[in-house]
């Protein structure tokens, strides 16, 4: 087997698929990044058995896993944990990387022979904070190998290309709005000419929706999850109606940072670049999955086309906004 | 800057601060946000808290030494300059006008012997020239002389002003660099801690979803194998 694996700091993803036989399916594996900690109590222990929801239980401590986490915390109104912040491990949170490489392990298994490729997503350098990208790529390239897999790094960006941009020759702008940053890749026929990332994705909307209300950033996200329509804010139950109106004014905040930065980084870079006339710009990750985004987006953009600096042939959603850039790298993958 | 770490394996919370610590979990509090909040304080001071460090005050900027060693850099004169070639052509110059003053001389001198000779003939002879013809023709002579002078003169002012200039000039330079010796210097290795997770017991539920022939996965993965040895 081969793996892809997206580190997310919303989901880890995961694709496999048998490399011998090419009628195999590929099977996607994901679990929500978030956890939350709870005393540990045997009425609590079989609570959760009953309700088959994931935890773990280390000597007095129990951590509850995923999508669970996040229902409980908001019933208790607190903030669940995430292992990864802004796209990155954060350096010093012993439970967050205990956390990872359990999932991690429940995830890949053991390997089925020595050095099987795993290869695993990495954001790109952000132009608007100071992330450690480095310490994040080290360690998680340890964790993989003390597996006893080989471990490659991609940029997650790039990857949607693969997954997306076949019978383009690989050459597409791609942007992937995960939930801790965006990333942005420009690339041609597999080769990456640009590549960055931004610190505003869905946490940022979150976060800024739930200051403009008063509100929790987990609530927010609840709210957005449960389903926001971008084009029309009076969709849903109306006592939402001031959350969801928020979550609108800060996704159009996010689309013209991204446009904007887009702009000034490949003019930093646009005479080292031949481009063909027009590409297309692929959009992807959980941010992207609001209701009417890409109508939404596409809206945004045709405000800024004429003083974009790359020809657009077209906008288009990623075939599977949460498991492309598992899928681009279980491609990358299966080509090493 | 506060860089704390909890130390408890109760979660602190801090209601004044509208936040909470868990155990080993690292954070980072202002300066005006330990001042505000007893509850920290408390905390530290009961040793539930642990202070890492204290820093000055900063948003998000890294405090990374750079072990890269500054060069000294040094101004290098390159040459020969413009200037010291316009020197040089200018002694030419001067030499050959020298040369030429030197004719003009010889040549002044010639003419003023032959034009005196004559004179002296016509005194001798009787003259039917107009003796205001010969005061006028005396007259230009004379003026072609003063004016032979004036232009040496000129020439002298010249070459005044040109040594000005030069000794005057800033000589063209270039910045060298020095590159210096890398001996002391220590490149730091990261370190990437060992986390033992065998004592933990998961119970882990992951999504799982197959995907059959409607992806198109096994399409990009034939179009890129086709690009890749078309590069090759």
């Amino acid at each position: 087997m081969s793996f892809g694996l997206d580190i997310g700091t919303s989901f880890l993803v995961s694709a496999t698929k048998d490399p011998k036989n090419d009628d195999s399916p590929v099977e996607v594996k994901s679990i929500r990044d978030a956890f939350l900690d709870v005393d540990a109590d045997q009425s609590i222990i079989n609570m959760l058995k009953m309700s088959n929801f994931s935890y773990i239980q280390e000597e007095d401590n129990i951590y509850i896993i995923g999508e669970p986490a996040l229902s409980i915390a908001n019933l208790l109104k607190r903030e669940v944990r995430r292992p990864l912040s802004q796209g990155v491990i954060s350096s010093g949170e012993y439970d967050a990387e205990k956390m990872l490489i359990i999932l991690l392990k429940d995830i890949l298994k053991k390997p089925s022979y020595e050095n099987e490729p795993v290869f695993f997503s990495i954001p790109a350098e952000s132009i608007d904070k100071d992330m450690d990208v480095v310490y994040h790529e080290a360690i998680f390239k340890k964790i993989i190998e003390s597996f006893g897999y080989r471990a490659v790094s991609m940029n997650e960006a790039a990857a949607i290309v693969y997954s997306n941009c076949a019978s383009n020759g690989f050459t597409a702008l791609a942007s992937s709005a995960g939930a801790g940053m965006v990333n942005t890749a420009l690339v041609y026929q597999t080769m990456v000419g640009m590549a960055f990332s931004v610190s505003r994705s869905g946490d940022y909307i979150d976060r800024s929706a739930a200051k403009a209300v008063g509100s929790t950033a987990t609530r927010i996200m609840s709210i957005k999850e449960r389903g926001v329509n971008l084009l029309d804010p009076s969709e849903g139950n109306p006592k939402q109606m001031r959350e969801r109106e928020a979550i609108i004014v800060y996704y159009r905040n996010l689309i013209h940072y991204v446009i904007d930065t887009v702009k000034k980084e490949f003019k930093k870079e646009e005479n080292k670049i031949e481009l063909p006339d027009e590409i297309p710009w692929i959009i992807s990750g959980g941010t992207a999955k609001a209701k009417n985004f890409l109508e939404f987006f596409k809206r945004e953009f045709e405000k800024e086309r004429n003083n974009f600096p790359i020809g657009i042939s077209e906008i288009r959603m990623a075939n599977d906004p949460l498991g492309d850039v598992a899928k681009g790298l279980l491609i990358a993958a299966l080509n090493d | 800057m506060y860089i704390v770490i909890g130390n408890s394996p109760k979660k602190i919370l801090l209601k004044d601060l509208n936040d909470c610590i868990y155990y080993k979990q690292q954070k980072a509090f202002t300066d005006a946000q330990y001042q505000h909040s007893s509850e920290l304080r408390q905390a530290i001071t009961r040793g539930f808290v642990i202070v890492v460090r204290r820093t000055e005050d900063k948003s998000a900027s890294f405090n990374i030494s750079s072990n890269d060693v500054i060069p000294e850099i040094k101004d290098v004169e390159i040459g020969p300059s413009k200037i010291d070639q316009l020197l040089e052509r200018i002694k030419e110059l001067e030499v050959n006008l020298g040369r030429q003053n030197q004719k003009a001389k010889e040549t002044d001198s010639t003419i003023l012997s032959t034009i005196l000779k004559r004179l002296d003939n016509l005194e001798k002879k009787e003259s039917t020239v107009d003796i205001s013809v010969i005061k006028e023709a005396l007259g230009n002579i004379e003026k072609k002389i003063q004016e032979s002078k004036a232009q040496e003169n000129k020439n002298d002012i010249l070459v005044e002003k040109i040594q000005k200039i030069i000794n005057t000039s800033i000589k063209e330079k270039t910045k060298e660099v020095i590159p210096k010796k890398k001996d002391n210097v220590i490149t730091e290795e990261r370190y990437i801690p060992n986390i033992r997770v065998e004592d933990a017991k998961s119970h882990i539920n992951l999504q799982v979803r197959k995907i059959d022939s409607g992806d198109n996965v096994a399409d990009s993965i034939k179009r890129l194998k086709e690009l890749r040895s078309k590069s090759k």
